[in-house]
């Protein structure tokens, strides 16, 4: 039923795991209950990093798997199902309907993990600027006792 | 690589005994049953042998054995050809959400028909509403249709309660038996069934033969039309071979159910008291006893039923996810959804149904492979599993 090259990824996948304190972690449930997580690492908005987690059937876990070679070194504006859809076709043996809901978990993916790196990155220049505010307060506050004490 | 086969219910490995049977009709009686020549008689007392070995496998009598290809066939026509038959005393049929895809389609087409169908539900064990049932018997009814075990997880229903109730109403009682046959005692006068499906290859017989019974005096119009075989209610040149193998397996059961539901209810207990122990955070489907002796469906939870099932193939274990005739499909099993599953859960479900041949060994090593492999695949998943194990 499966080749060589597909059994060699199913039972050795290279990029499960997951990437502590990622930059994005997106989530993903198909209608047939299939659920993926992807946990991004990004620097200067590329990918350099990228692990998953799956709930699937030996196709859905070769794909995102194959998916996930593609994915270092990819700018984020680019991360789109296209990128996804270009590897549906290098294993024959994978049915027309595990692509299809490949596709569209992997662009429900991609959604959810740049929507998340977003909301992280907002969140984080929030604080840079909370902090500089902080420093300028606190730097206001000891020119003040300064003052009065003179 | 040992294999191990663990997929008895959707189908069996043909005995020796049933293989010599059909071997001497391929070798030596070829003629047409229905020629009126010698060649033809001999074939024609084959035919009426196994005739009588079905008959007597479930009480029936020989004249309400009528032989087709097999158990989607027979029920096939059991629907179609008693809801066409009794059309003028009403349109209305009743069944259940968890039957074969074989009993689902036809109430379809006869849907399209212009009949009405009602789909009753089940519990989590996958035992039918009866109380539903009940409710929804009307002046319309003309037939209901159980099956007597369910094919997924091995639930046997109360197929003798639910006939006395459905024949209170006057209506007619199709109960597909393609599943039960060989793993109880059948019965057809004490469960008092208007037709009842059959099939050989579930009883190491061979694929492509089964048979309906339909008890004398119910209507029932033809599926298949062109020839007066089966006293022309079904034309089509008998399969002698397979026929006669049928008839063969149904003598054997007969004779060995007893000692063989025995063994392969052991083999089944010993199995799910080992995963229990050792296997964490799974269950074990269906109802707790009134199930089939030999199958065990598990839900795995936590992770992909297909995934694990390549896993264990690779090691040279047969076993199913769902029903063989839809394990092409990718959505949830039917009647997993039916019984309250979640999509997950049903999607985690392996089906372990064990045959007279398997032993202790064989199932050591299964446990074995198990642990190992749901293990790999829990660490591939995004959902946590609960490290609890069964006492």
């Amino acid at each position: 039923m499966y080749s060589q090259k597909f059994l060699d990824r199913f039972l050795s996948p290279r990029n499960i795991g997951l990437i502590k304190g990622a930059d994005a972690v997106g989530s993903a449930v198909g209608k047939n209950a299939e659920q993926v997580k992807l946990y991004l690492k990004v620097e200067n908005e590329v990918v350099i990093d990228a692990k998953f987690k799956v709930f699937g059937s030996p196709e859905i876990i070769v794909l995102f798997d194959c998916f996930l070679d593609d994915l270092k070194t990819v700018q984020l504006e680019n991360l789109t199902v296209q990128l996804a859809e270009r590897g549906v076709n290098n294993f024959s043996e994978i049915d027309t309907n595990s692509k299809i809901e490949f596709c569209l978990l992997a662009k429900d993916l991609i959604e959810s993990s740049i929507k998340d790196y977003r909301k992280k990155q907002l969140r984080l220049q929030k604080l840079k600027e909370q902090n500089e505010l902080n420093k300028i307060i606190e730097t206001e506050n000891v020119e003040n006792v300064i003052v009065t004490s003179e | 690589m040992q294999k191990i086969y663990l997929d008895n219910v959707a189908t069996t490995k043909v005995s020796n005994e049933v293989l010599t049977e059909m071997l001497n009709v391929y070798g030596e009686s070829y003629g047409n049953p229905n020629s009126l020549h010698s060649f033809g008689r001999d074939s024609q007392a084959i035919v009426d042998l196994a005739r009588d070995r079905v008959a007597s496998c479930i009480n029936a009598n020989r004249g309400e054995i009528y032989f087709t290809s097999g158990g989607t066939e027979s029920n096939n026509w059991a629907l179609i050809g008693l809801a066409l038959a009794n059309r003028n005393k009403g349109n209305h049929i009743i069944t259940s959400k968890i039957e074969h895809e074989s009993v689902l389609e036809s109430c379809k087409r006869l849907e399209q028909l212009g009949f009405k169908i009602t789909y009753l539900s089940v519990d989590e064990t996958g035992l039918v509403n009866v109380a539903e049932l009940l409710h929804y018997l009307d002046e319309n009814t003309v037939l209901v249709s159980i099956m007597a075990a369910n094919n997924e997880v091995g639930t046997i229903q109360n197929l003798k309660a639910i006939s006395k109730i459905v024949h209170e109403k006057g209506v007619l009682f199709h109960t597909d038996c393609v599943q039960a046959l060989g793993n109880f005692k059948i019965d057809v006068k004490d469960l008092d069934v208007d037709a009842m499906s059959l099939s050989a290859h579930k009883i190491h017989g061979p694929k492509g033969i089964g048979a309906l019974f339909v008890k004398n005096g119910v209507k029932i119009e033809n599926l298949i039309v062109g020839g007066e075989q089966e006293k022309g209610k079904r034309g089509g040149t008998l399969n002698v071979a397979e026929i006669a193998g049928f008839g063969k397996a149904c003598e054997i059961t007969s004779l060995n159910y007893i000692i063989d539901c025995k063994k392969l209810k052991y083999l089944r207990d010993y199995f799910v008291a080992q995963i229990e122990k050792n296997i964490p955070d799974i269950t074990i489907n269906g109802h707790s006893h009134q199930k089939l002796p030999s199958l065990a469906s598990v839900s795995f939870n936590n992770i992909d039923g297909k995934a694990l099932m390549t896993l264990l193939d690779l090691a040279g274990i047969a076993v199913s996810t769902g029903s063989a005739c839809s394990s092409g499909s990718t959505e949830p099993s039917h009647v997993l959804l039916a019984m309250g599953f979640t999509p997950e859960k049903a999607k985690s479900t392996i089906r372990f149904s064990f045959g007279i041949n398997n032993t202790k060994e064989e199932i050591d090593y299964v446990v074995s492979t198990l642990i190992t492999n749901v293990e790999k695949l829990r660490s591939l998943s995004p959902i946590k599993t609960n490290k609890k194990k069964v006492n």
